[in-house]
């Protein structure tokens, strides 16, 4: 029954934003850990305030489509360039044979990956080839990242990684956090302590359920890019048919778990129209 | 009859020294004097050995000249006055502190290598012509002079002795600071050839308003150094300029893009950076900078209407200040006047944005769409066209828009979107007005020899 179902949701939201289906992608620690063991019996769903009923609680089934989107500029440049690489090679490693990757690399420009792969060494390739450009368009590549993300049915994570602040991108941080909202992509960002206007990526991250790593150094850079990735594998998707609310506009979702001491991490909603 | 004997005489005293005799040592102005020769010697747009020469000058150096400078121009605006005396600047931590000098007229022929002239030294009834004549001479040789600093200004790799702080009439100790992509990564020389280029032009008779050469030397090197992003430098030159010449339409147009660039990111999260260290910086907000950048541009076009790029830009200012719709309004009209295809993509790019603000998506469609057209290559009018789809629930389009996006990547040469050098553009042509003050200098050099 189940794997049926993930074949209608890969073939009905291919780079399609949710109209019929509800797709939530929900943290659920205690303790700072993952639960691991919960069902749809233990999840209570509220869109707009209306109690649905979920259709799939798991995290195991659906493929990932994970994007890296990396500061490639000119502040990069040197040993952080290297270890950013190191990291971003990682995370192509650690994919599973069912998952996709993408990347973003920006500096100035914006170059991302034509399509989600399964085939890493391209990828491999393009994160070799890129050298440090220019300033960051931190905003532009987010949204590239994000239609990349969006292009694939799965669970899509975008791993953002800058160390400084937005200083060339054509589009508005409005205009991106419209386009998240309107999306199923979880953002993650990784920046770096000496970054300024981190608040983009804060409210990014906010407005998809994902969240914000500080570092002080990029000397673990791999290991922190592994553990987000391990994090978003364990993150619960649920879905649902929505019903007893309007289609389009915003959509507040309160999402909670039936179970002491859980603490759950939801995007806040969701944009139709 | 009078003039030809006025004439003849000035040509009996000028021959001896036109033929090369070198100007007789005056005491305590050695400096002023090798500053002299280097600015006879020099050839315009060359970094040659006169030009390395004052390049090696120091701060302290620079602050004797200019005292010389302001005292030559004070005299000179004396009628009558056969000298000055004024403060002289003694290196910081020297005993006495204060010192004075006096600059009489008639050594000034021999320390700025004109000249000399004896009826500047007696009680004669042409003093007043030889002063006039004086005049005329010094206009010639500070106009050169002016050449030279900003070829100094423009050709000299950084000096870090130079880069000290100095102190303006505010009495606060400036900097500046270059910095990339957002980050500060210390000084920069402080701005000492572009203050004595300005002092020198201060010099121009009758009056540095009225000459075309000063008007061509400002906007030249203003739009050098908005070209070079040169804000620190920009911003007090341009201060002077506007003093000098408060009615020149392209010197309010400069000042406008530099306020818009100022409130740009890259400018503010340096400021920022800076914020969090002893340094503040007089640059001022983005708020504050876009509200005198709409004030310069609106004075730049009351001065002259036809000015399309400081339309392009008004509009643009406009919009990021909240008021859309008269951004928009602006935009769609200056597009017929622009003739750039790159103002035209801008115009389209930014009237996109305002019509997409104002939730008129078709209008912001076509105007994306237009832009795209003008610069196919461009990745700004590709991102606006998916991110615009997608607000419209049509992720077709948007993915199309997001591939050719993807694909641009792949093309050679590598892709360029003019939005990349936006803040550079309305001075593209900083070369050739440079190539222009720098063959008036040459002419002006040939009259002083």
């Amino acid at each position: 029954m189940r794997p049926l179902f993930v074949v209608l949701l890969l073939l009905g939201l291919q780079f399609s934003k949710r109209v019929d289906v509800v797709r939530v992608d929900v943290l659920v620690t205690r303790d700072r850990a993952p639960m691991r063991d919960l069902s749809v019996a233990d999840f209570e769903v509220r869109d707009n305030g209306v109690l649905q009923t979920l259709d799939y609680a798991g995290f195991d089934d659906v493929a990932l489509n994970v994007v890296l989107a990396l500061d490639m500029s000119h502040s990069v440049e040197g040993q952080p360039l290297a270890e950013l690489r190191e990291a971003g090679h990682a995370v192509l490693d650690a994919l599973k044979s069912a998952d996709r990757g993408g990347l973003v690399l920006f500096g100035t420009a914006v170059a991302p990956s034509r399509e989600l792969t399964a085939q890493r060494s391209e990828l491999h390739r393009m994160l070799d080839g890129q050298a440090t450009r220019g300033q960051t368009s931190l905003m532009d590549a987010t949204f590239a990242g994000l239609m990349l993300g969006s292009s694939e049915a799965g669970r899509s994570l975008l791993l953002t990684f800058t160390d400084g602040a937005d200083t060339a991108s054509w589009l508005t941080e409005d205009a991106v956090i419209d386009a998240a909202k309107r999306s199923d992509v979880v953002v993650y960002g990784v920046v770096t302590a000496s970054a300024r206007r981190t608040g983009f990526l804060r409210d990014i991250a906010s407005a998809t359920g994902g969240s914000v790593l500080e570092i002080t150094s990029t000397s673990d850079l791999k290991g922190q890019f592994l553990r987000l990735l391990e994090e978003y594998r364990l993150r619960y998707l649920l879905s649902y048919t929505p019903r007893g609310v309007a289609r389009d506009g915003w959509h507040r979702l309160d999402v909670k778990v039936k179970r002491p001491f859980a603490t759950v991490k939801a995007r806040p909603g969701y944009q139709n129209r | 009859m009078g003039l030809r004997s006025t004439l003849a005489i000035l040509l009996a005293v000028i021959v001896p020294i036109a033929q090369g005799q070198p100007a007789r040592p005056i005491k305590g102005y050695e400096k002023l004097q090798a500053w002299a020769r280097s600015v006879h010697e020099h050839t315009p747009g060359q970094w040659d050995d006169p030009a390395r020469a004052v390049a090696a000058l120091s701060l302290q150096d620079y602050r004797e000249m200019l005292a010389d400078l302001v005292a030559l121009k004070k005299l000179l605006a004396d009628r009558g006055g056969r000298f000055r005396r004024y403060d002289w600047p003694v290196p910081p931590g020297s005993k006495p502190r204060t010192e004075f000098r006096e600059l009489h007229l008639d050594e000034v022929p021999a320390i700025l290598g004109l000249p000399e002239d004896p009826r500047l030294r007696r009680e004669r009834t042409d003093f007043d012509l030889a002063v006039s004549q004086l005049r005329s001479g010094i206009t010639r040789f500070m106009k050169v002079a002016a050449v030279l600093e900003a070829d100094v200004a423009i050709f000299a790799p950084p000096r870090l002795d130079v880069s000290e702080g100095f102190r303006r009439p505010d009495g606060v100790q400036h900097y500046i600071m270059k910095a990339a992509d957002g980050s500060a990564l210390g000084n920069d020389a402080a701005p000492i050839h572009w203050t004595l280029g300005s002092a020198a032009l201060d010099l121009v008779a009758p009056s540095p308003a009225k000459d075309e050469f000063v008007r061509l030397w400002y906007r030249a090197t203003v739009a050098h150094q908005e070209q070079r992003r040169q804000y620190g430098y920009a911003r007090p030159h341009l201060g002077h300029a506007l003093e000098v010449l408060p009615d020149d339409p392209y010197l309010h147009f400069y000042s406008g893009v530099m306020l818009e660039n100022i409130a740009a990111p890259p400018v503010q999260v340096t400021i920022e950076s800076l914020a969090e260290s002893r340094f503040y910086s007089p640059g001022g907000s983005a708020k504050a900078s876009l509200t005198n950048a709409e004030a310069a541009l609106r004075r730049a076009l009351a001065l002259d209407p036809t000015l399309a790029m400081a339309r392009l830009r008004l509009g643009r200012v406009v919009g990021l200040r909240g008021r859309h719709d008269e951004a928009a309004r602006v935009l769609r009209g200056v597009l017929t006047s622009l003739t750039r295809d790159v103002d035209r993509y801008y115009a389209h790019l930014f009237l996109g944005a305002e019509e997409q603000s104002l939730n008129r998506l078709q209008a912001a469609q076509a105007a994306y769409r237009e832009a795209a057209a003008l610069f196919p290559n461009a990745q700004s009018p590709l991102l606006s066209l998916s991110q615009l789809a997608w607000q419209q629930d049509d992720p077709a389009v948007a993915r199309t828009a997001f591939l050719a996006l993807a694909d641009l990547m792949r093309v050679s040469p590598a892709p360029y979107d003019p939005w990349w050098d936006y803040d550079i553009a309305p001075v593209a042509d900083a070369p050739e007005l440079l190539a222009q003050v720098r063959l008036l200098g040459s002419k002006e050099r040939e009259q002083l020899r």
